[in-house]
């Protein structure tokens, strides 16, 4: 052999440079599992690694089946046996003639163990290198009646990188999707037929050399029609306990937000908006055209379902599969098949003989104590070999059977070193008490970071809600009590046939005071406001830039933080001339007592 | 009473048999008298026939296994972990020092769901899969056995430090504690290589690929990689027994970090059936 590639193998199969390749793919992984950012996972660092792996484990699977190939015919020689854990030599009565020494070995198959193991890890590394090299994946939106060309565009596709894009064998057409939910509204069943067969959630269709699964996105979609020219479709989303909402940009700036509470609508509630000013806002049937203020029209020419389809192409799932099952065979195998040897030899002593009885596990040895024992019983030795433990068993002889009953409690104190005894107690309470308030603290502490974004996550909702004059917009935000304030307003503002076009300049979070299933955040912000005229998008009156001091108070209903109720923390310093609405409230303990309420 | 009402009522009186259970063992062991430890174990057995009728009645209310929120899944993971902690008493009735550790381990675990949020959640169309089933069936055997490494770690940790008592002078020697405590990591590893083959192909089912680097994932492949790096290095190396065991403790923090509290840390696809 190349010196070269002698040296090189013996460094691979040396125990610490696999025992680093184990160590450093375990802190890629820890870094790539928390930093996603980072993309651990695609850096060409992360590659050689796989590769030194690969390459190691290649190494150990040819030395693994040199070793189990040469030590699987051959019984084991009488000397292998001087070194066996487990021996014992007695007398018994001569029955017969003296049988020749028998050496046997039993559950072989464990030695086959490590090497079925590793040799399916190899075979997954060598299917996830193929898969990273040419292996192709693609997602597409289908609206019922679609047809996916084999040259189709796919919406996005990530093939490998020796990969072309994916193109199907034929055309693919979308005839139609059905889903069911529970009553909870819970999606329970996706299906969609396709002209190519029947597609399911986690039934997947063979399709040519590639194939087609079912994602769980789906809804209706509105097939709209802007000036009698321009068509778009807007795909909905959600569905369920939520309605399925989605919109669609249309020319000049135009933009339209819908809404339908059915899976199947015969319309939508459609809002048409043109930079923050609403437009129009109502039902638009399957059929119908809304005029739009300046001449534009929108027209809904019909609402099918959509779903998504995956596509993807890997040539080698099959050994990504065959490595799956080898993987887990061999491991199965190391732990559960321990490969044992035995010898018995008999030496005649006229009237008796001399057994020679000895067992040789492959591993685990102490734990074999209980299968010598037996051995022993089965050629007429002692019923009971020795008194000891497994401390002792394997430096049992024969010298010694019996007479040296040692129990481990007596034995010599650990050579390597002691602790404190309350010590380990210590450690092991503290951590379990460590876990106990992990467990308990963990799950409803909010840091600031956390509360800041629920606070904006609130700005956000009730701002685009105060925009399109949707107050429905702020029902995963908000509790009952805030619900029927925003409720209340945004309703006030629509009689008065204004939308209210609201941003957040800056937002800092002054203190976080949490509960018992509460929480207060105090922020400092400002907003600049400005009043829309509905139907035309022309300011009504004086904008605003205004600043304030904020409390928000956020309840955990059904593990999620809703806004129950906001109060001013500080006068609020308002831009206009014109002065705020403000609402009879009583002040809370340690605050202000104004008590305005936010635009 | 409602049917939840009935399943909190089982689940209780199983944890009360537990606690029993302990409290008997503890009794047996600790003042030296073994011929009780007979009525520990059933006591505990006895604590198995709420508990399966609590998970039985929450697989009727569901309508599917112990696989979405953290109440029925500690639950099951403690019924599995008992299961398993009796059967190998039966077997190995002298290693009942166990009991004393694993019991109470999977009482906390037991506790610890029956605090959480016991919502019934419907099961979403990607979860109907029989390799669901074996994903999660072997991610519970996974536990237990990692369970009872946990419990003969600290008890060859005991007795190392030297410590001295009746109970722990019932055990075996420290050779086979370690051989023990290897073997159950070895079949906890068999067990979580299976969860990963199983989900993998769940996966590929499912989301069309068998890997997606997902954190969840990539942080049960470090638990993987974790117990495999202490085998090789016990292997390798012949880790003496004292590092063999902290390592075994290392590696049941990292899988008990890996399971309850990286979901609610890092955004991944797996966190919507756990973080409930």
């Amino acid at each position: 052999m190349n010196p070269t590639l002698a040296i090189l193998r013996r460094f691979l199969r040396r125990p610490a440079v696999i025992l680093g390749e184990l160590a450093a793919i375990a802190v890629a992984g820890a870094l790539g599992a928390s930093l996603p950012a980072w993309h651990v996972f695609s850096s060409a660092g992360f590659a050689a690694l796989a590769l030194l792996a690969a390459a190691s484990l290649a190494v150990v699977v040819g030395g693994q089946f040199q070793r189990v190939r040469s030590a699987w015919r051959p019984p084991p020689s009488p000397a292998a046996f001087q070194s066996a854990p487990f021996k014992a030599e007695f007398d018994r009565p001569a029955a017969g003639p003296v049988p020749p020494p028998a050496i046997w070995s039993g559950r072989r198959l464990g030695l086959a163990g490590s090497l079925v193991f590793h040799s399916g890890l190899l075979l997954l590394i060598a299917a996830g290198a193929w898969r990273a090299l040419f292996a192709t994946e693609a997602v597409v939106d289908l609206v019922e009646g679609e047809t996916l060309a084999p040259a189709a565009a796919w919406s996005a596709q990530w093939p490998g990188v020796f990969a072309g894009p994916l193109r199907l064998d034929r055309p693919v057409t979308l005839e139609s999707v059905s889903g069911r939910r529970y009553p909870g509204g819970d999606l329970r069943e996706l299906r969609a037929r396709l002209s190519a067969g029947e597609i399911a959630v986690n039934h997947q269709l063979d399709f040519g050399g590639s194939r087609l699964y079912l994602g769980q996105e789906f809804g209706p979609a509105a097939l709209l029609e802007w000036n009698a020219s321009a068509r778009t479709a807007a795909l909905l989303t959600g569905g369920g306990r939520v309605a399925f909402t989605g919109q669609a940009a249309g020319p000049a700036g135009l933009m339209v937000y819908l809404r339908s509470d059915a899976a199947r609508p015969a319309g939508f509630e459609v809002r048409v908006m043109r930079g923050g000013g609403l437009l129009a806002a109502g039902p638009l049937a399957v059929g119908e055209t809304l005029a739009l203020p300046g001449g534009e029209t929108l027209a809904l020419r019909g609402a099918p379902m959509w779903a998504r389809l995956h596509g993807s192409r890997d040539s080698a799932l099959w050994l990504a599969y065959l490595g799956i099952i080898l993987t887990m065979a061999g491991a199965a195998m190391m732990f559960t098949l321990i490969k044992l040897d035995f010898c018995v030899a008999v030496t005649p002593l006229g009237a008796r003989e001399r057994v020679f009885v000895a067992l040789r596990p492959q591993r685990f040895a102490p734990l074999f104590q209980e299968r010598f024992d037996q051995l022993v019983r089965d050629q007429g030795g002692p019923s009971k070999v020795c008194g000891r433990r497994g401390d002792e068993a394997h430096t049992n002889n024969a010298d010694s059977m019996g007479s040296k009953a040692a129990d481990d409690s007596q034995s010599a104190p650990s050579p390597l070193g002691r602790f404190p005894k309350p010590a380990l107690a210590r450690t092991a309470g503290g951590l379990l008490l460590g876990l106990c308030l992990a467990f308990a603290t963990g799950c409803h502490r909010v840091s600031p970071a956390q509360a800041r974004q629920l606070v904006e996550r609130y700005n956000q909702a009730v701002a685009e809600a105060y925009r399109r004059g949707d107050v429905r917009l702020v029902d995963p935000v908000v509790g009952p009590n805030e619900g029927r304030r925003l409720t209340g307003l945004i309703g006030v503002r629509l009689d008065l046939g204004l939308t209210l076009d609201s941003h957040l300049l800056s937002l800092d979070v002054t203190g976080v005071e949490p509960g018992k299933n509460e929480l207060r955040v105090r922020t400092r912000e400002r907003w600049s406001y400005r009043d829309l005229r509905i139907g035309t998008g022309a300011q009504v009156g004086e904008a605003s830039s205004d600043a304030y001091e904020m409390i928000y108070c956020f309840t955990n209903l059904n593990r999620a933080w809703l806004v129950d109720e906001i109060q001013f923390a500080a006068p609020p310093q308002v831009g206009r001339r014109e002065m705020p609405w403000v609402a009879e409230r009583p002040a809370p303990p340690g605050t202000s007592p104004a008590g305005g309420i936010k635009p | 009473m409602t049917p939840f009402a009935q399943e909190i009522s089982f689940h209780w009186a199983a944890v009360v048999f537990y606690i029993g259970g302990v409290i008997a063992f503890a009794y047996a062991l600790i003042f030296a008298h073994p011929k009780k430890i007979p009525s520990a174990r059933w006591l505990t057995a006895v604590g198995l026939v709420p508990h399966t009728v609590a998970l039985a009645l929450r697989y009727v209310h569901v309508g599917h296994g112990p696989y979405m929120m953290k109440y029925e899944v500690l639950s099951s993971n403690a019924w599995i972990a008992i299961v398993m902690l009796l059967l190998f008493l039966w077997r190995r009735p002298d290693w009942s020092a166990l009991a004393l550790v694993a019991l109470p381990a999977a009482i906390l675990m037991m506790g610890f769901g029956l605090f959480t949020n016991p919502e019934a959640r419907s099961l979403p169309p990607t979860l109907r899969s029989m390799w669901l089933v074996f994903h999660i069936l072997f991610n519970k055997l996974a536990v237990g056995a990692f369970v009872l490494s946990l419990a003969s770690a600290i008890v060859l940790l005991r007795k190392l430090n030297g410590a001295r008592g009746r109970w722990l002078d019932r055990l075996p020697g420290v050779a086979v504690l370690e051989a023990r405590t290897v073997r159950f990591v070895g079949f906890g590893f068999v067990f979580w290589t299976t969860t990963i083959g199983m989900g993998s192909i769940w996966a590929n089912q499912s989301w069309g690929r068998y890997w997606g680097w997902d954190p969840i994932e990539s942080w049960s492949f470090v638990t993987w990689l974790a117990y495999a790096l202490l085998l090789h290095a016990r292997l390798f190396f012949k880790l003496p027994a004292r590092p063999t065991a902290w390592g075994v403790i290392a590696c049941f923090g990292l899988s008990v970090l890996t399971v309850l509290i990286f979901p609610f840390i890092f955004p991944s696809l797996h966190s919507a059936y756990f973080q409930s």
